[in-house]
């Protein structure tokens, strides 16, 4: 029985793993160091600016609500459109906004469009972590604590760690991940990873896409290595 | 005094929501102005109604496969977790694509159906219903059990003892009380996946067709074609499609309540 669950699961894993492994077996070949290096910058800028404001806008209401207790119905709402509105409909409707309020830097409509996509998993990944946070710590915190930085800080802070930086790292992933949005609000000039890719993989220029690959590649092996140092922690998986 | 510290921390929040909203109603207001004959006329385009119904087929095929897989893996895991072994290393592995960029993915996937392409007699995969259903199911199946490892770690010993004092089967705990407990946000989620697989842009444009096109191809094309009335065209395609799949949540919430009373 154990064995056939184990082969189960070793074929998935094979699923999962081979293509990755495949990747190296293709090689790899940099046309200009220069755009990778400006390229890998400017995404990881964009997505480490736009998850840092997803959270600046997620945490607050994430604490009220878990004051609450539930969750209205009314944001329940916002927050299942925002997760199943269509990327491409984002970048439209922000198309709107940057020629209503003449803004022509291609980065500010970037940061805030990510965050819109970001912020529905953010909020989740918030609340949860206060939901984490035990009554007595919560009690200790209202009792012993007269400022707010100091009660999350002391007593939410070390209960919420591990799901912050899960939610933190899935930001930074979805981040990363958006084409379209990107390709739709960018200025001319303006490369991140994903546009230098795709038009690589378009023209089958295959050696030239694995190299941004590979670098896809390497913050998700050093994501998974923090969650892999999280997980060993008590108060994620116990 | 309450209240306008409680307003302070809902303002970011509502600073966002107003900014979605906002966008949405100039949205509105630019369609809406041209709306008969740009809807009449998507509506009556056979392009459009093709795109959507192959959008349809890939998603559902998608998510048939995707549950299938994900109930496998999610038993596996169940029994390991029931015979109390470590399924913490099984669940990293999972979940690994998760963190991948759609696009990465949709390229690991085109570099193996390039290999295969060149093996003598094998079928070219390259912008097949396959391809694209493949990709999906990559990176779909580890999102649902994500979904599923909060209900996986709450299954606590007691339970488990309880279980084997009343010597029920294990397929019954299983569906009964594990799958029954989370069964809303799995709906949820299949829900999320089938409508981000309409509306997803990368996986089609790397490895689907470039006859049938998905949806957001379609409104992509549309927006770049710079012809009188094409933007028009592709704000209506897009909200037609986005409406088009809201349209399926009723038949998900039925499913999901047929499936609660057979449980």
């Amino acid at each position: 029985m154990m064995i056939k669950i184990k082969t189960t699961l070793f074929l998935f894993s094979l699923f999962i793993f081979l293509p990755i492994v495949y990747i190296f077996g293709v090689g790899f070949s940099i046309n200009s160091f220069e755009k990778l290096i400006q390229s890998t910058f400017n995404s990881f800028c964009l997505a480490i600016i736009a998850t840092f404001l997803s959270f600046v806008l997620a945490l607050p209401t994430a604490y009220i609500f878990n004051q609450k207790n539930k969750m209205t119905l009314g944001i329940t709402l916002l927050l299942f459109l925002l997760a199943v509105f269509p990327p491409f409909l984002i970048s439209m409707l922000f198309t709107n906004i940057i020629y209503l309020f003449h803004i022509d830097n291609g980065f500010i409509p970037l940061v805030f469009s990510h965050t819109l996509v970001i912020f529905p998993y953010s909020f989740i990944f918030c609340l949860l972590g206060f939901y984490l946070v035990p009554l007595n710590a919560k009690k200790s915190a209202y009792l012993y604590c007269g400022t707010l930085h100091k009660r999350f800080y002391y007593f939410f802070f070390p209960y919420m760690r591990s799901s912050l930086s899960v939610a933190f790292l899935l930001g930074i992933s979805i981040s990363l991940s958006q084409y379209i949005i990107t390709l739709m609000l960018s200025i001319p000039g303006f490369s991140t990873l994903m546009l230098e890719m795709v038009p690589y993989l378009k023209s089958a220029d295959i050696k030239s896409a694995s190299s941004y690959g590979i670098v896809f590649l390497l913050n998700t092996v050093i994501a998974f290595y923090f969650i892999y140092k999280l997980t060993r922690q008590k108060n994620v998986i116990s | 005094m309450f209240k306008r510290s409680k307003l302070l921390f809902y303002l970011p929040s509502l600073i966002i929501s107003c900014l979605f909203l906002g966008g949405v109603f100039l949205f509105l207001q630019e369609t809406l102005s041209q709306v008969d004959p740009v809807f009449q006329e998507l509506l009556q385009s056979s392009e459009f109604k093709d795109s959507f119904l192959y959008a349809l087929h890939i998603s559902f095929l998608v998510l048939a496969f995707s549950v299938l897989l994900f109930i496998i893996i999610l038993y596996s895991l169940f029994l390991l977790r029931f015979h109390h072994k470590k399924i913490e290393n099984w669940i990293l592995a999972f979940t690994l694509p998760l963190f991948l960029p759609y696009a990465f993915c949709a390229f690991l996937f085109f570099l193996i159906f390039f290999l295969v392409s060149t093996i003598d007699e094998f079928p070219f995969l390259l912008g097949s219903v396959f391809a694209v259903v493949i990709v999906y199911i990559y990176k779909v199946v580890p999102f649902l059990l994500f979904v599923a490892l909060p209900s996986l770690i709450r299954v606590k010993k007691e339970e488990i003892l309880l279980h084997t004092l009343y010597s029920k089967s294990t397929l019954l705990f299983f569906t009964n009380i594990f799958i029954k407990r989370d069964l809303k946000n799995f709906f949820i989620a299949f829900f999320i996946v089938f409508a981000y697989v309409i509306n997803a842009y990368e996986i089609p444009a790397i490895v689907g067709s470039s006859v049938d096109k998905m949806p957001a191809l379609f409104t992509y094309e549309l927006f770049h074609e710079f012809s009188i009335g094409s933007i028009q065209k592709a704000y209506a395609s897009s909200i037609l499609y986005f409406v088009g799949t809201l349209f399926f949540l009723p038949i998900f919430y039925l499913t999901y309540k047929f499936t609660q009373r057979m449980l």
